[in-house]
């Protein structure tokens, strides 16, 4: 029989629902994710650190955990909230259900919450924290209320020390500030001989490397609280590489070349956003997960150009620099599968190193 | 495209396997959206029980049967700017394209919106619905040419060919021999050895010597994609739908889950990036429906269908999710960019442009017509035979799936039959070669502990789906062992139980259920069929029922009826019954009431948004009416007069007025069941007006003259050698004898010496209402609605009747029955039996 | 028969002309003075999406001048008709920086031509070139400043870039002959 939970947000309301996952308690900032088949990709996503994920898609679960729907081989989020949780694994795929993944990673769930009823009342009040917790009196609140949550949530989650991914083709630096593996799938597969490299590397030793172009990686939380040594890296490489950012990497770009990014009264995570890419027109249905956006007034048009704007909220998806191939993204354009609407980005920046390169050597 | 004036739609024709409303709902709502900014929607379709029919204006509707000469005709008539095969199937494509190539098109300036006219001919190949993509046929070359996976047939006459194309060939193998000269079997090769043994048999089987090879995919998974796309090239998924039963069972047969339930992120969304390649190099702009064949342990995917038309997929997709597909797409046709589509208050501005999510499971369950036809084969393959579909939403899958299950059962009681007297052999055959019965099987073979995996690897079916079963039949042993227990109460409701089977297993009556219901605080509250899973405020005013705390509705009005859908489609009068509702719905409407449709069928045009105030899509059960009817208090309730316990136990209900519509058929009163024509009257209480005279005859000799075998009719009924006058007076004197009101048919039959009599008297079929409606040109179904309403005015019909004028013109309905389609050779046309009509003048 | 083979397709092509159109912001230092000259014929299309995508990123319209290089061209001679246009849509260049457009660059000759063709006009303050294919074998020391695609090949191969205004698709393509 599962037990009695709670969840618990920071306005002081309450919803009761039931455990699966791990039994602790648990305080992180409340998202609501509208993606309809990805819980695994979320869970070991870093971008989702400190957070506890709610789902739209009502049951969650129904294909267990695989080992190919990895982002990360860590998870980051602090809980999820579900509507039904189905306990289903399959031996013959090798695959673990979702309730002994989340007991064995120590994060707690609860269920049989009308996540419809939250989705409403967090897009209305604009909740920001809440927790999974056993009782919902006065001092689960006051808690709640009290909990700080970690600011270096990168040293978290992103690599200490750098490693290689082999391959036979352009050497490729990625600055990681809480990787998304599928970066480094999509990388692969153009052949790019990828090295990971820890967020507070100094640039001559990035150029050391003589890499071909930078990603700076997406990551979790606020990109005001990033060491200002990332924003000094960003303005050294831009001058002299291909540069490429995505999420936080995105945001990062932004703030180096002068905009000022915003928390957003809530956050977009999910596919379901239209993104005109402004200068071909076309519209695309990339994935999203962010919480903070571009103030677009605070961008200065002689150094950027906007690139991708979200149809729904405005909010600026992306950016290209006047001055430097350098242009980020603040969607997710990489995805586990091979085919993707917004997959070209990548080949976009492979095509910039070898447009670069000829402008160096001539 | 200001040039646009008017848009000629091909119509589907009479309803069969396969084909239902969904066309005609769609294309109605293409017309309400064209004639909002002044473009005329002319329509060619000879099927009476369209909704289109009563609603288009008589001169741009050409009732005529759906050929490329008649469409011709109408083209050199009429100055048509536009052409849509959209709404029409394949064969409206066949007509378009061969009207292409013809140049005709070309010399009128007539534009194809829907697709272009240069990719119109890659779809003409293409014969019926069932059969998969035609092989190596323009289509499959033009999506090869695009990198499209499809399965590609090789075709090979000699070992040498053979051996050059074998280190191609990915195993396992179907092989035929071509032109066999016994019946050709398909050879399933699993491997290279296989192959080799057996080969050189099917080339000497071959009268051409040759053999057509192909990648073997039955037991992939089916899963379809129903996208839509724009001028600028905009694509959009506006829902996944996931076959419970692997590729090798026609889809229509299938049990259908929108959105997909066992894919991965990267599965869904390679399927998703070629079903937008394939839109792309297909230059569709409208809708698209694709399917195709997942291997989920690879990813590898092919496609094997592409209708660039509505069907009854895109309907599951537009239901399932509440994004304004048909209204969408309307627009779309007119070159209007998705960003820039206007839609009706109801819906949040950018509705248009998000890409649809539910917050909701929905689940289609088929229903087959063999309880009608016992010598029909039962067997379940890539040929459809289910007549119709019922859908359950829910908010989770164990609710959806009960649901749909519910409602696709005869027995009014919510109980699901048991087949726990099979003999473990007779199961398992079950199991392998489904039946109509198999998802009862499946329930019956997880209720004797087979286990999911076993399960799975029997059928084929995801073992997910089992899981599922296995869920609900755990749940339904709770209800069993704990009577009166309000938790299991609760649980059980989530899991879509309805109020029958409580009553059922805890031996109480239904309002002993509500009284514990009440006490305990459980109660169904209802939630928005809309597609942003929340994220918008929306006015949409389609709703099913959970049992979770916050409802998104409240009571529509205090002057609401509540009118009863006909639920799935079987043989008979039901797709008429389902246009018969609808046109209550409109003329109840404009009567001043708030309209509430309940119904479950996603094919119906009853469940057209724009014709009722309010829909729910829930079980037309019992318990869940009267769920329906505590919130809404409607003052007047419509019921079908086939639901005979649903209007006992609603007639026990205060202050609604129950109306029982359209009319049951058995009431009445018969002297004989031979039939030669008829007199069909509109009786009020103080009133008795003839409308006109039918004749009846028969599609293969019926010299009883048998009324259920008489399944043409024609009015008028024209017999100088009877006195009309003195046969009036009869009938009317056999008219008072009864209690009925309405519209009231009076039967006659001949005798040898060609003398009438009354055969007897019964309420106007509901087919026979909308052919009246056709043949007289007077909206029957507006006139009974003021009739039970109060708004009934004898002068104003006795004018509209003295108008009736049939211009020496002899109108003839032909009923339709399925025989062809399910491979019956001898069936018996009788009028139970029908699915469809078709309409003609003589 | 010939020996077809998709060397860029429709999507590469599409971003190809997307960084032209970034690298030429970039190194203009904006879109001020600038006029787009495209080669007839596919460098005309070419010009004219450059110019679109310039419009839809910095809400400016640039000219695009139509240029007809017949009668500069140094491999046909005399059958020129020497009153043809030289270009169409033409503006005032004087001082303008300009950006040639064209589908292949290969010996150079065409631009030269090209280039000769411009003096007609007037007098830019600078000419750069962009093209979409570089396949080499210059015969004359012309480079150019924006490339879609460098694509080595054998002077016996035959570089085809469509263009779907008048070719039903995008993409470069080679033959054999």
């Amino acid at each position: 029989m599962l037990g009695k939970r709670y969840l618990i947000l920071d306005d002081g309301s309450s919803f009761a629902g039931e455990a699966f996952g791990d039994l602790s308690n648990a305080t992180g900032e409340l998202v609501v994710n509208t993606n309809l088949s990805n819980y695994q990709e979320a869970l070991t996503d870093p971008s989702y650190h400190n957070q506890i994920i709610t789902f739209v898609q009502p049951s969650i679960g129904n294909i267990g955990i695989n080992p190919k729907s990895y982002e990360s081989i860590m998870t980051s989020a602090k809980g999820i909230v579900v509507n039904e949780a189905e306990n289903i694994s399959f031996s013959h795929l090798k695959n673990m259900s979702l309730d002994s993944f989340l007991k064995e990673r120590h994060i707690p769930g609860i269920c049989n919450i009308d996540t419809r009823q939250i989705q409403k009342y967090v897009r209305k009040y604009q909740i920001k924290k809440a927790s999974i917790v056993n009782s919902n009196d006065e001092h689960a609140f006051d808690q709640l209320q009290a909990a700080v949550l970690s600011n270096q949530q990168i040293r978290s989650v992103a690599t200490s020390k750098p490693y290689l991914v082999p391959g036979t083709g352009i050497t490729v630096v990625v600055v990681d500030l809480g990787l998304r593996e599928s970066i480094i799938r999509q990388l692969s597969k153009l052949n790019c001989n990828i090295i990971v490299v820890p967020w507070n590397i100094n640039f001559a030793d990035i150029k050391n490397l003589d890499p071909g172009g930078i990603v700076i990686s997406s990551g979790p939380g606020s990109p005001d609280e990033i060491d200002p040594i990332v924003i000094k890296n960003i303005l050294a490489i831009q001058k002299e590489l291909p540069l490429l950012g995505i999420g936080l990497g995105h945001e990062l770009i932004s703030i180096a070349n002068g905009a000022k990014v915003s928390r957003m009264n809530f956050g977009t995570h999910g596919s379901s956003h239209p993104v005109l890419k402004i200068i071909t027109n076309e519209i695309v249905y990339p994935n999203q997960a962010t919480d903070y956006a571009v103030n677009p007034e605070t961008i200065d048009s002689s150094k950027l150009i906007i690139t991708y704007v979200d149809l729904i909220n405005g909010t600026i998806q992306g950016i290209r620099s006047r001055d430097y191939p350098t242009f980020s993204v603040q969607f997710f354009p990489e995805r586990i599968n091979d085919l993707d609407d917004t997959l070209d980005i990548f080949d976009e920046f492979i095509e910039s190193i070898e447009a670069h390169r000829r402008s160096i050597n001539e | 495209m200001n040039d646009i004036k008017n848009i000629l739609i091909i119509g589907g024709g009479s309803s069969n396997i396969g084909h239902e409303g969904e066309q005609d709902a769609a294309a109605f709502q293409a017309m309400l959206s064209w004639s909002r900014i002044g473009i005329k929607t002319l329509l060619i379709d000879d099927n009476p029980y369209s909704i289109m029919f009563s609603e288009i204006p008589k001169n741009n509707l050409f009732i005529k049967k759906i050929t490329l000469e008649n469409v011709e005709a109408i083209i050199q008539s009429e100055n048509i700017d536009a052409i849509t095969p959209i709404y029409g199937q394949k064969n409206a494509l066949r007509i378009i394209k061969n009207l292409n190539k013809k140049g005709v098109l070309h010399d009128h300036n007539i534009k194809i919106i829907g697709l272009n006219a240069d990719n119109i001919n890659l779809f003409g190949g293409i014969k019926n619905n069932t059969e998969k993509m035609a092989k190596n046929s323009l289509l499959a070359g033009r999506l090869l040419e695009n990198d499209i996976p499809i399965l590609k047939t090789n075709v090979v006459s000699n070992f040498d060919e053979l051996r050059n194309s074998i280190n191609e060939m990915v195993f396992p193998i179907a092989a035929k021999a071509i032109k066999a000269s016994k019946y050709g079997r398909r050879h399933i090769f699993q491997n290279i050895e296989q192959l080799n043994n057996d080969i050189y048999d099917l080339f000497q089987q071959s009268k051409d010597n040759k053999v057509a090879l192909e990648r073997e995919v039955s037991g992939y998974k089916e899963i379809g994609i129903v996208a839509i796309r724009d001028i600028d090239g905009t694509k959009m998924v506006i829902s996944s739908l996931e076959d419970m039963n692997a590729v090798g069972l026609n889809s229509t047969d299938s049990v259908v889950f929108a959105p997909a339930q066992t894919l991965n992120d990267a599965q869904l969304h390679i399927i998703r990036a070629i079903s937008f390649r394939t839109m792309d190099c297909l230059g569709i702009k409208g809708v698209c429906h694709i399917q195709f064949a997942l291997n989920s342990n690879n990813n590898e995917c092919f496609v094997i269908k592409v209708n660039p038309f509505f069907n009854s997929q895109t309907a599951i997709a537009e239901k399932a999710t509440g994004y304004p597909l048909a209204r969408v797409v309307a627009s779309i046709l007119l070159n209007v960019p998705i960003s820039d589509i206007k839609l009706p208050p109801r819906f949040h501005k950018l509705t248009s442009i998000l890409q649809p999510i539910s917050d909701h499971v929905t689940v289609k369950m088929p229903v087959w017509p063999f309880d009608y036809l016992p010598n029909a084969i039962n067997k379940l393959g890539s040929k459809a035979k289910s007549t119709g579909s019922s859908i359950g939403i829910g908010r989770n899958v164990e609710g959806a799936f009960m649901n749909a299950l519910r409602s696709s059962q005869p027995s009014p009681k919510d109980v699901l039959p048991s087949y726990s007297d099979l003999t473990e052999d007779e199961l398992i055959n079950e199991l392998i070669h489904p039946t109509d019965i198999q998802i009862l099987i499946l329930f019956e073979a997880v209720n004797r502990g087979y286990s999911t995996s076993d399960l799975s690897e029997l059928t084929k079916i995801d073992e997910f789906f089992f899981v599922i079963i296995s869920n609900i039949l755990k749940q339904i042993k709770k209800v069993k062992n704990n009577p009166l227990n309000p938790s299991v109460l609760l649980n059980g409701s989530k899991f879509g139980f309805g109020a029958g089977m409580f009553c059922h297993y805890w031996n109480a009556t239904n309002s002993k259920i509500n009284r514990i219901a009440i006490e305990n605080n459980i109660y169904k509250t209802y939630k928005m069929i809309e597609p942003t899973g929340g994220e918008f405020v929306e006015k949409i005013d389609s709703f099913y029922g959970s049992f979770e705390y916050e409802s998104d509705t409240s009571q529509l009005s205090n002057h609401s009826a509540l009118v009863i859908g006909k639920g799935r489609n079987h043989l008979g009068p039901n797709i008429a019954a389902d246009v018969y509702t609808a046109e209550m719905l409109i003329h109840l409407h404009k009567l001043g009431l708030k309209t509430i449709i309940l119904n479950n069928n996603p094919n119906s045009v009853s469940l057209i948004p724009s014709i009722s105030d309010k829909q729910y899509i829930e079980p037309v059960q019992l318990g869940d009416i009267l769920d329906i009817v505590k919130l809404e208090k409607p003052e007047y309730i419509f019921v079908p007069g086939n639901r005979h316990y649903l209007i006992r136990e609603l007639n026990k209900l205060s202050n609604t007025k129950i109306v029982v519509l359209p009319p049951d058929q058995k009431k009445g009163s018969w002297k004989s069941s031979k039939a030669d024509f008829s007199f069909d009257f509109l009786v009020s209480k103080d009133s008795i007006n003839l409308i006109t005279s039918v004749g009846f005859s028969s599609q293969d000799g019926n010299s009883h003259k048998n009324i259920e075998k008489q399944t043409d009719y024609f009015i008028p009924y024209k017999n100088k050698s009877l006195n009309f006058n003195h046969l009036l007076d009869n009938a009317i004197l056999e008219i008072k004898k009864l209690e009925l009101t309405g519209l009231i048919q009076v039967v006659f039959s001949l005798n040898e010496k060609g003398q009438a009599t009354v055969s007897g008297v019964s309420p106007l079929r509901i087919t026979e209402t909308l052919f009246l409606n056709l043949a007289t040109h007077i909206n029957w179904i507006a006139i009974l609605m003021k009739m039970y309403t109060g708004h009934f005015n004898i002068g104003e019909v006795e004018k509209l009747i003295s108008n009736v004028n049939f211009n020496d013109k002899i109108i003839v309905m032909q009923t339709k029955f399925p025989f062809n389609s399910l491979e019956i050779s001898n069936g018996i046309k009788n009028r139970s039996l029908e699915i469809g009509a078709e309409i003609l003048y003589k | 028969m010939q020996n077809e083979k998709v060397v860029l397709n429709g999507m590469a092509m599409q971003r190809a002309l997307n960084r032209i159109t970034y690298e030429i912001i970039e190194k203009n230092k904006g879109v001020e003075n600038l006029v787009l000259i495209g080669i007839k014929t596919r460098g005309v299309f070419l010009a004219n999406r450059i110019a679109n995508r310039l419009k839809k990123l910095e809400d400016t319209d640039i000219p695009v001048i139509e240029l007809n290089i017949t009668k500069y061209r140094d491999d046909k001679k005399a059958s020129v008709n020497s009153s043809e246009q030289v270009a169409e849509n033409v503006v005032n260049i004087d001082n303008k920086n300009v950006v040639l457009v064209d589908d292949v660059l290969f010996t150079g000759r065409t631009v030269r031509a090209a280039l000769g063709a411009i003096n007609e006009i007037g007098r830019p303050k600078r000419i750069s070139l962009a093209v979409l294919v570089d396949r080499g074998h210059r015969e004359i020391p012309i480079r150019a400043d924006f490339v879609g695609k460098n694509l080595p090949s054998s002077k016996d191969e035959k570089i085809n870039v469509l263009v779907s205004e008048i070719d039903d698709r995008d993409g470069v393509e080679i033959t054999k002959e």
